[in-house]
């Protein structure tokens, strides 16, 4: 009895100590997936959902909090540039890229920096096993070095100074191919080569390929992409490669569809948001489908932009910057709407129609004072009385006097601001003679006359209203909702001309383009530019008009920071919001952001940007 | 004396033979003749014994010869008496020598009942150390110092102690040498004789009396000490006299069945003459306290007057001390019941303690093996089931609050069914898993009831966890479920039913007057009578627009509890059953808990040596969730606002609440004040988050005692557990988002079962006990678990099937399969039972880990020297037990993810519409276990046989953490699971009890433990320190504790100017801070370690008194020196302006809260604590910063119970056997000085928690409990 206790229990030993090797049912290892028949489409699909899914993060769950690669690339873009302005400090990190007060460890970075490289680390493993042997495979493959072109590409921009400030600068980590034995950054220089590379590998696959969206859908990567992004990629180079942004953009547009000339309405640019992946002007945007791909509807983008009544979800924190809507409202019908369908197809009011009370006729100065150790601006509302508390009494509402000026109280003291001619254009400014007052910035004050003011009765805002855009709203009737545009033709016409401008001598061409963009935008003909007017409308070059409307018809699309920049022009930012009011040039360093500590304490000797 | 000499002479020859039927004849007429001669007589047959040994052992000297005249013995004198009479040998320690003395005697006493001698025809008498047996025995011997031996020997004023080490002095020792090598030998025996019984009662009144006062039995301490409790000490039979030889008076009482009792005064004690007694004066008192059942003196027993002083018992058990006659003597010692006796005029009182079987024979349940509690070598904490279920919680963590030292409970959630955060002696995991592992009736795992609980153990030392090794790096907390205590049936029944309400502490929420002022401090008066969001002045002081949120969100709530448990023996099989149901309505609205659950366990033995236990236990529950949105809206909506119908005129016309999407009231068309735009009593109607979890556990338990040193168990078990959870958001409500409804379901699945075998080796080799088990472990387990969600369903509907296609999601869809095998041992040895050695090692293997390193290794050893059972130690008049204990062990963590070591690619992914493959972790094939190195030394002591004193010390290193170490994020990948990082904690644990004050019937006992426990990361990987959350940090640093808070330091207000003010701090090169200076911009401030999240101490304390059958007993449990973040205050409530929409934290809180305001109008500007109040806030001063890290020390009243105990006499006439009715109030009293409601934060890391964070939460309840417990 004791013996066969004893062999059974032995035997049973032997049964146990066998295979521990478990595997999860919803995933699958590298092993596993490589006998999969189209693995190289689920690796690849993989890498566009790395672009827009909540992946877990530092012990958070994700899934539903707004923490993804698009959106986080494009506040970094966005905020850093003059469009947008802000009424006060966020829990969202935006803050802080949108002030230049950069610090290291803000999750936006860290999570968009670490997403960039698994990006590129999914790339380099595709390209590593996928063999171009079909249409299929050599689309996919295409594919993975535009994906690898574009990730490195979002971070040399972010985390580097601008090409134009040096080739030799630190630039990313470069990661090509599966070699990960080295951490260290590559010059400028280096990555925009190594972009430039992968973009044209991409071209020459994707040629050979098939688009896997087909004719009415740009959900996916093509060739085309790959070009518009290398026309843009080489308009950051200096002007090294003008001649080749031009052929391509002459290429692109060549083979472009018929409509994306046509004039659009309001109603097709209000429309555009709501299916950016059908439109003909999208050549890459990144499909949301609702509504697996909006489960925070408070999280997305469009959030940041805008919210309704009806549905209580988004922010609503970014306003349209007051210069903005002049430059739109420089065209302007009898009844006072904009000429321009762009603007009248985003901009928008704000929600709280039974917490604005109208005050038709009446007006309101807006201007940026002081806040802090004296270098913020926060946006005050002059008020016509004195208030012990600062407070705006809007319902009573400005006059202009006699000079057209108009006589404001603020912390008790009057102040005017001062009506001003402008390039042609009809500006206000603080009266002059300001150095010394506490309250207000050393130079010229810019002020902004709100007509009909809105005086708010609720919390959210403050107390007069800011506008909010809606270019990022619409999609499956959702108010936060679109899919973001990667890449659009509007850009590809844009960006000839701005190399046109630039090259020299192509003025007339370069002016052409941007005609053929204010013509889609439905502004009449007395609107559009000629070499002979330019000038008198207060612009000093032809890229100054370009870039102008570049700002306009790609406002808030994350390109205007860089514009500015890859062009070494200033960027100004006198303007009402929550941030410093200053001025900042193409070499500042406070351009290159820090980059997370996490990169910085995993490797010895790693170079951190220098912000000072 | 000259006859015992002859007799002894005979006995010695005759014992080397067997007897004759003829010879034992003429013995029985010598020994009759003695005791005719009032002498006493040779022992008729001598059994020898090894030196330390107390079993019978045939193959020992002349035993064989000896064993067969006791056959004969049996045979002859069927209606005779037999007297067993034990010594030993005076060489050993006297405590020692009583105990094997007894063991010898018993043994001798089996082998005669196992002939077939009537047990009741045998006397046992033990009588210790034989020097008499000595003096006789070197008569005729010749060795150094012979004569001066005999002298002390003779010498009748001498103790057995003093006798003992006088012989030890005499010839530099050669003497005693010369006796332990020559005849004591002889001396280790048990001598059996046969009387008539006539001649027995003779020679134990007479001659045994004077000759060996040892066997005297005691005088009455016939009261029943505690009648009420009901402890019944069984008679002893075999070893009680037969009522025939009983003295017959004085006359017994008859209810006094608890102890064996002789009322026999003795005639003659060493006492000369009786001193005269005069009343009321002092006299001497002398006597002897005797075990009662043995008749063994009781050494070093308590002699205590009631006026508080008192003496001690010597080595035999004798006292004397000085007292009147009004005087009342309380015997005590432990492992016995006390005894009262007055004085009156007697000189001479002997003393027979029953023993209390409990604290005696104490076992300690330790998982796979089980402990006498005296040998216990490693930190050991039971809590005993009434002890424990003092708290009406239906989960056994909140039940362990404050109870023992080094324990730390914290009960974060007022959400019934919500379990408490166990740490044991600190944390030192700082991802994985830190929780201890349950182990039920033996098997790691499973599920029980607090009711069926019939203790609870609490592992806290790796020499005794690491039997378990995985998963145990948390400590152990091992449960035994009740069995039928008697053959006889019986049912218990226990209702209670109370009333429970949130604690508030001292938080409170402004009101409407309050929150008006508040604003007026920053808001200008057009803006407040004009645009503001604010009623106007005079309607709020009229006393309108005043709502209260909070009190009409948290009600009274009730709990209700039934159990009925019935046990007892059928046939051969013993069973226990019980069902339980438990039933608690939260105090915060629509949250509840309901549970029932029921138990069987049955014993049923299969053949002589096979028991088959059977176990199951089966429940189901079903819980409310309270809602986030609800609870955290309690807390922010403004009282301007009223959720209920209102008329025109602002006043509430019905209890309906109203539909809020807007800013506009549906009903009366006003304003709509609060921010948020919604009324969660209109969502509470139709919304709820609920569900139910179910569970089944099996047990087949199989014993087999295959000799009578090897015994084979084999525990199987299925386990088998569902949970099933569903939040629904109505179409009607404006909670959800577009108002198109949502309901999310989401189910899991566990089952699994696993057997685990152990053999048992026990062994006795003389005065060495050894034993040892070898065990494996071997189980299999399937996890699944899926998540759907819908929406855009018509309202009111909850189908899936009902919502629109579209909005289907899948949340997730996953199973997997696990293995789980180990191999387990222990070896434990004592000598004496005074030196005990434990060893244990363990080998697991977890699939959690690579490939190569699955396998883990968890040795342990301990142990402990029972000092009081030193001979040094006897007499001594301060330990009546002293045991001092060292332990080391190791145990392993893999309380992680399952499947971290591998490369993954998720497949939850998708991109348009298309499923995708996203790369989500890299593998670390070389991930293997988290090791925890406990070193623990520890002392039980009972002082001056009350107080019981337990002292540790340990020291723990947990290495090879698992963590997500950092991956340059360029890799693609954040992090990888690695075993990396170091942490320490060291701590110190105290815990004492004993009774206050005894008076008569009035008993008052306490009890106070603490834990001390201080942490420290020693090492990280790369050195690099690690944040912990998002806006709200910790950063675990070397050198730090794990938990430490990492922010801008609080500065407080800048008297002059209202403003914030933080620290700024100035580094060298090196890290040292060289200035620290104020600064009142937020950007300017230097985040730094402010403080930790972890306690300086812990403890409890507890104390019960008892008059007659009134029981008043309380418990309390205290947190020193911990830190609490008070997210709710940052966010939104104590915010100075910034969140205008929302209600704030009122400052007349007793906590002496003063705002800044211009002007100084009250004069308290120099010591505000809150900056001015401004519209957007002042400065940043609302942003994260230690100016919401409060001190999150308290003392909370855990629990007050009075209960009584109904009149037994009563009682028996409805045939009940026992009856308490009780009122039990938790939580009665709170000493904090936090601001929130409940200082009882989560010890839990989750992701939208850290340990020590206060956010929103739904504080813990104080109830009122009624209850009774009936026993039939």
């Amino acid at each position: 009895m004791n013996k066969k206790i004893f062999a059974l229990g032995i035997s049973l030993l032997a049964l146990v100590s066998c295979e521990m090797d478990f595997y999860p049912s919803d995933s699958m290892t590298s092993a596993q997936i490589k006998d999969n028949p189209n693995s190289a489409v689920l690796t690849t699909d993989g890498i566009y959902s790395l672009f827009k899914d909540n992946l877990p993060y530092k012990g958070e769950s994700g899934g539903r909090d707004g923490n993804y690669y698009i959106r986080h690339i494009h506040q970094l873009s966005e905020t850093r540039g003059d469009n947008v302005t802000i009424s006060g400090n966020s829990e969202d990190p935006f803050t802080q890229p949108y002030q230049y007060k950069d610090v290291s460890d803000t999750k936006n970075k860290t999570y968009s920096w670490w997403i960039a490289y698994k990006i590129i680390y999914a790339a380099n493993s595709n390209i590593d096993v996928i063999e171009p042997k079909d249409a299929l495979t050599n689309q996919l493959l295409g594919e993975n070095y535009f994906f690898r072109a574009i990730a490195h590409f979002h971070m040399v921009t972010l985390y580097a100074m601008p090409y134009v400030c040096g080739r030799d600068n630190p630039g990313v980590v470069l990661r090509i191919g599966m070699d990960y034995s080295k951490t260290e950054r590559a010059t400028v220089g280096e990555c925009y080569d190594a972009i430039v590379a992968d973009l044209k590998e991409a071209i020459k696959y994707m040629e050979k390929g098939k688009n896997r969206g087909g004719a009415n859908d740009a959900s996916y990567v093509t060739a085309n992409a790959a070009k518009a992004l290398l026309s843009r990629v080489y308009l950051f180079m200096g002007d090294e490669h003008l001649q080749d942004c031009i052929d391509l953009c002459d290429e692109l547009i060549k083979a472009a569809p018929a409509t994306v000339k046509s004039v659009y309405s309001v109603e097709t640019l209000a429309a555009y948001p709501t299916a950016t992946w059908s439109s003909p002007e999208t050549i890459w945007c990144l499909r949301f489908t609702y509504p697996s791909d909006h489960q925070a509807p408070s999280a997305t983008i469009g959030a940041m932009y805008n919210v309704t009544e009806e549905s209580t979800n988004g922010w609503g924190e970014w306003y349209w910057n007051d210069e903005l809507i002049e430059l739109f409202n420089r065209y302007k019908n009898d009844d006072g709407t904009t000429k321009d369908n762009r603007f009248a197809a985003y901009f928008t009011y704000p929600w709280f129609p039974d917490t604005v009370v109208k005050n038709e006729g009446k007006k309101m100065v807006c201007f940026p004072v002081k806040e802090g150790k004296g270098d913020f601006c926060v946006t005050r509302a002059g008020t016509v009385g004195p208030d012990p508390k600062n407070e705006a009494d809007m319902a009573t509402g400005l006059l202009p006097n006699a000079d057209g000026n108009y006589e404001f109280y603020y912390n008790k003291t009057k102040y005017t601001a001062v009506k001003t001619e402008v390039n042609g254009f009809t500006r206000y400014f603080i009266n002059a003679n300001l150095t010394g007052d506490p309250t207000f910035f050393d130079g010229k004050t810019p002020a902004y006359i709100r007509e009909d003011v809105d005086e708010v009765a609720g919390w959210r805002n403050g107390d007069y209203v800011r506008y909010y855009n809606t270019k990022w709203s619409g999609q499956d009737g959702q108010v936060t909702m679109t899919s973001p545009v990667m890449l659009r033709w509007g850009e590809v016409f844009l960006n000839r001309a701005e190399a046109l401008a630039r090259i020299g001598g192509k003025d007339t061409e370069a002016l052409e383009d941007v005609n053929q963009i204010r013509r889609r935008a439905g502004l009449p003909e007395e609107a559009m530019f000629k070499m002979t007017n330019y000038k008198e409308r207060g612009y000093e070059s032809v890229l100054d008009v370009v870039l102008d409307e570049r700002r306009m018809e790609l406002c808030f699309e994350g390109q205007r920071v860089f514009d500015v920049f890859r062009n070494k022009k200033a960027l100004d930012r006198r303007y009402v919001g929550y941030h410093p009011f200053e001025v900042i040039n193409y070499d500042d360093p406070r351009i290159a952001l820090l980059i997370s500590n996490d990169e910085i304490l995993a490797t010895d000797g790693f170079e951190q940007n220098n912000q000072k | 004396m000259l006859v015992l000499g002859v007799a002894l002479a005979l006995s010695t020859q005759l014992s080397a033979n067997e007897l004759t039927a003829n010879e034992l004849t003429a013995y029985s007429q010598a020994v009759k003749a003695a005791v005719e001669a009032g002498e006493k007589p040779a022992p008729q047959v001598r059994i020898t014994f090894p030196y330390g040994v107390g079993k019978l052992e045939e193959s020992f000297a002349n035993n064989a010869a000896g064993m067969r005249s006791l056959k004969a013995m049996v045979r002859d004198h069927k209606n005779d008496m037999i007297l067993v009479m034990a010594y030993a040998s005076p060489e050993g320690n006297a405590a020692s020598n009583l105990v094997l003395t007894n063991k010898r005697a018993h043994s001798v006493k089996d082998y005669l009942v196992a002939q077939g001698f009537p047990v009741e025809q045998i006397v046992v008498r033990t009588a210790g150390e034989d020097w008499d047996g000595l003096k006789d025995m070197i008569g005729n011997k010749e060795f150094t110092g012979k004569a001066e031996v005999l002298r002390i020997l003779s010498d009748d004023s001498l103790s057995s102690a003093q006798k003992k080490a006088r012989v030890q002095e005499v010839a530099g020792g050669k003497a005693w040498d010369w006796l332990v090598g020559n005849v004591m030998a002889d001396l280790r025996s048990v001598q059996v004789y046969t009387f008539t019984k006539e001649d027995l009662q003779k020679f134990l009144n007479g001659t045994l009396v004077q000759q060996q006062p040892a066997e005297q039995t005691a005088q009455p301490a016939a009261k029943a000490t505690e009648p009420e409790k009901t402890q019944p000490v069984t008679p002893v039979v075999e070893e009680t006299v037969p009522e025939t030889v009983a003295e017959p008076e004085p006359v017994k009482k008859p209810e006094t069945v608890v102890q064996p009792e002789t009322t026999k005064q003795p005639e003659t004690t060493q006492q000369p003459a009786a001193p005269v007694v005069v009343k009321g004066q002092k006299h001497q008192v002398t006597g002897r306290v005797v075990e009662a059942e043995t008749g063994e003196p009781v050494i070093a027993a308590g002699v205590l007057l009631s006026t508080g002083t008192g003496t001690t018992t010597d080595f035999d058990g004798y006292y004397t001390i000085m007292a009147t006659d009004t005087d009342v003597l309380t015997f005590s010692s432990v492992g016995y019941q006390e005894v009262t006796e007055t004085v009156g005029l007697r000189s001479v009182i002997d003393v027979a303690l029953p023993t209390d079987s409990m604290l005696l024979e104490e076992v300690v349940v330790l998982g796979y093996t089980t402990q006498k509690k005296a040998e216990l070598s490693s930190a050991v904490v039971t809590v005993a089931a009434d002890k424990l279920t003092d708290v009406t919680t239906p989960d056994v963590g909140n039940m362990l609050q404050g109870k023992v030292a080094g324990v730390m409970v914290m009960n974060s959630s007022g959400q019934p069914g919500e379990g408490a955060a166990i740490r044991i002696r600190g944390t030192g995991s700082i991802t994985a898993g830190a929780g201890p592992l349950y182990v039920v009736d033996g098997v790691a795992g499973g599920a029980f009831n607090p009711n069926d609980v019939e203790t609870l153990t609490v592992l806290k030392d790796a020499s005794a966890t690491a039997l378990y090794g995985a998963a145990a790096a948390g400590g152990v907390i091992v449960i035994t479920t009740k069995s039928a205590k008697s053959d006889e049936a019986q049912v218990n029944f226990k209702a209670s039913v109370g009333i429970k309400r949130a604690l508030m502490g001292h938080f409170k929420a402004m009101d409407a007057k309050e929150l008006y002022e508040f604003n007026e401090l920053f808001r200008s008066e057009s803006w407040l009578s004009k645009v503001s969001n604010i009623p106007s002045k005079e309607d709020i002081d009229a006393g309108m627009y005043n709502f209260d949120w909070i009190g009409n969100t948290f009600k009274t709530g009730i709990v209700r509890n039934y159990y009925v448990s019935t046990s007892g023996k059928a046939g051969k099989i013993s069973y226990y059953a019980s069902i339980d149901h438990y039933n608690e309505q939260g105090s915060l609205i629509n949250s509840g808990y309901r549970r029932t659950a029921a138990r069987v366990n049955l014993t049923a033995p299969i053949t002589e040596r096979l028991t088959m236990n059977l176990r199951m236990n089966y429940s189901k529950s079903y819980t409310n969730s309270a809602r986030w949105k609800t609870r955290e809206s309690a807390y922010v909506m403004l009282p301007f606002d009223n959720p209920f119908t209102l008329d025109k005129d602002g006043n509430q016309v019905s209890d309906d609440p109203v539909l809020i999407n807007s800013v506009t009231r549906p009903d009366n068309k006003k304003r709509w004040y609060s921010k948020n735009t919604y009324n969660y009593f209109h969502n509470e109607l139709y919304n709820y988050a609920r569900g139910h979890d179910e569970g089944l556990t099996g047990d087949l338990q199989l014993v087999w005692n295959v000799t009578d040193w090897l015994t084979l168990t084999s525990t199987n078990r299925y386990d088998s557990s569902g949970s099933y959870s569903e939040e629904y958001l109505d179409p009607r409500t404006s909670e959800v988002e577009d108002d198109k409804g949502s309901i999310s379901k989401s189910e899991g699945e566990w089952n699994g079962w696993g057997t685990t075998n152990i053999a048992k080796f026990y062994k006795t080799f003389g005065v060495h006990d050894v034993s040892a088990i070898v065990g494996w472990e071997y189980g299999e387990g399937y996890t699944r678990f899926w998540g759907v969600s819908g929406g855009e369903m018509p309202a009111g509907q909850r189908s899936l099937s009902n919502c629109s296609p579209a909005s289907i999601l899948i949340d997730s869809d996953r199973d997997y399969n696990t293995r789980t095998w180990a191999l387990l041992s222990q070896a434990q040895y004592s000598y004496l039972g005074k030196y005990i050695l434990t060893a244990s090692l363990r080998y697991d293997e977890s699939y959690k880990f690579g490939p190569l390193n699955r396998g883990g290794y968890f040795p342990g050893a301990s142990a402990a020297w029972v000092i009081s059972n030193e001979p040094f130690m006897s007499g001594n008049r301060w330990f009546s037990f002293l045991k001092l204990r060292a332990g080391y062990g190791k145990t392993g963590n893999d309380s992680i993810e399952a499947f971290k070591y591998q490369d993954i690619l998720a497949l939850n992914a998708y991109y348009n519409n298309a499923v995708s493959a996203v790369v989500k972790q890299q593998a670390n094939y070389n991930l293997g276990w988290e090791e925890a190195y406990m070193t623990s030394l520890g002392v039980d002591a009972t002082i001056k046989n009350n107080w019981n004193v337990t002292l540790d010390i340990y020291h723990t290193i947990n290495d090879k953490l698992l963590l997500e170490r950092d991956m340059p994020p360029s890799s693609g990948f954040f992090s990888v699971m690695d075993n990396v990082g170091k942490v320490r904690n060291m701590g110190l644990e105290l815990a004492i009890d004993g009774t206050i004050l005894k008076k008569g019937n009035f008993t008052w006992d306490g009890g106070f433990n603490l834990g001390m426990n201080q942490n420290r990361v020693l090492e990280l990987p790369e050195h690099n320190d690690m944040p912990l959350g998002d806006k709200v940090k910790q950063m675990v640093i070397e050198g730090r504790d794990i938990y430490s808070w990492y922010m801008p330091k609080w500065a407080g207000v800048d008297v002059n100017t209202g403003r914030p003010l933080w620290e700024h701090l100035e580094y060298d090169d090196e890290g040292n801070v060289i200035e620290t200076t104020l600064v009142d911009t937020y950007g300017d401030a230097t985040y730094q370690v402010v403080g930790s999240a972890s306690p300086w101490f812990t403890g409890g304390v507890n104390t019960s008194l008892r008059w007659k059958s009134l029981t008043l007993s309380a418990t309390g449990s205290f947190v020193v020196g911990n830190r609490i973040f008070n997210a709710t205050r940052m966010n939104i409530m104590d915010t100075d302006g910034a969140q205008p929409g929302f209600n704030m934290q009122s400052l007349d809180n007793g906590l002496g809260w003063i705002r800044w305001i211009d002007g100084d109008p009250f004069g308290t500007n120099y010591k505000a604590t809150h900056p001015e109040a401004m519209n957007g806030g002042n400065s940043d001063a609302h942003n994260y910063s230690s100016r919401y890290l409060e001190d999150g020390s308290f003392f909370r009243l855990r629990n007050v119970t009075l209960s009584y105990d109904l009149p037994t006499k009563l009682l028996s006439k409805a045939h009940i056997g026992a009856a308490r009715v009780y009122v039990s109030a938790d939580n009665l009293y709170t000493l904090t000085r936090f601001s929130g409601m409940d200082p009882e934060v989560s010890l839990e890391m989750s992701t939208y928690s850290l340990p020590g964070l206060y956010s929103d939460n739904y504080p813990v309840p104080m109830s009122v409990v009624l209850g009774i417990d009936v026993k039939f």
